[in-house]
């Protein structure tokens, strides 16, 4: 289990930096998404159900959802 | 510059690092199996088997009004800004596999979404999560469902409105209706509405109407949220 965590954590590491560090505003963004799918698991780790379903719906879905639009009105892609 | 913004992002990171690691064990001492047996005890006072939804909508229900209506000023604002009536967006074509895939996956979508939000008191979910589910429904509907320029939506516009100002006057009425029958607004038990057995699907009291109001509140405003930063 803690091995487990310890993945996923480094993964959030991984894609939170990734995130930051991106030189396309798309990556940035798939990276943003990938980071709220491993919070998820966090939460899941932690006992927290309700939480990891907001967390994957809004931080998965709708936020990458908004970021896309905005990025693709903005003509970024 | 890439060599300063990652040297601040690793400093960042660390110092969050030292934050969490001596807030951890403390934490630790604070997560301890109840005690006190208020676990129990909210289940029986509330009906509700998932604490967290008997939280949300029984014990701080004002809170949740209070999300919900930030939730409807903020489509209203984001609707009153765009005004065009077309959707545009830019470099969209889709393959037929993701066209007809989607087509294929969207009445489960909706029924997931209806699925959180009617058990959101004896499993884990709710109105909030339930309805950004059904709003990512409407979201992929209308990003896949594209012809040039014009898209077919889900639910019409009017519908949606009708829907997120209607979820949200009922869910005033549902605390108006404790107001006058248990004495204080948005109450649950006092007002003498059958709790039934925690675990079953008529259970709660309230509650599941609640999630209900929100869920269809939520999901509609978030809709339209999107729909309109995509007209734009």
């Amino acid at each position: 289990m803690i091995a487990v965590t310890a993945m996923v954590l480094v993964f959030l590491l991984g894609c939170a930096l990734y995130a930051i560090l991106a030189r396309s505003l798309l990556g940035s963004i798939i990276a943003l998404s990938a980071f709220s799918a491993a919070v998820t698991v966090v939460f899941v780790i932690l006992q927290a159900p309700d939480v990891a379903m907001t967390e994957a719906v809004i931080g998965t879905g709708f936020v990458t959802a908004a970021f896309i639009v905005t990025l693709n009105k903005i003509e970024g892609i | 510059m890439g060599g300063h913004k990652a040297a601040a992002a690793l400093i960042v990171a660390t110092l969050l690092g030292i934050v969490i690691l001596s807030v951890g064990p403390p934490l630790r001492r604070l997560s301890r199996p109840d005690p006190a047996g208020q676990a129990e005890q909210g289940v029986r006072q509330t009906g509700a088997a998932n604490q967290v939804s008997a939280i949300l909508f029984d014990y701080r229900a004002l809170d949740t009004l209070g999300e919900a209506s930030v939730i409807l000023t903020a489509a209203a604002i984001v609707g009153f800004f765009s005004t065009r009536s077309r959707i545009t967006m830019l470099g969209t074509e889709l393959s037929v596999i993701v066209r007809y895939g989607v087509g294929l996956v969207l009445p489960f979508i909706v029924l997931f979404g209806f699925f959180i939000i009617l058990f959101g008191h004896v499993s884990p979910g709710g109105g909030f999560t339930g309805g950004v589910v059904l709003a990512a429904a409407a979201i992929v509907h209308t990003t896949v469902s594209s012809r040039g320029e014009h898209r077919a939506q889900l639910v019409r516009p009017e519908v949606g409105k009708a829907l997120e100002n209607g979820g949200l006057l009922l869910f005033l009425g549902a605390g108006l209706a404790g107001l006058t029958l248990g004495g204080s607004f948005l109450a649950n038990a006092a007002t003498g509405i059958p709790l039934g057995s925690p675990g079953a699907l008529a259970s709660g009291g309230l509650i599941p109407f609640l999630n209900l109001f929100s869920g269809l509140k939520v999901g509609a405003g978030l809709a339209l949220i999107f729909l309109s930063l995509s007209r734009e």
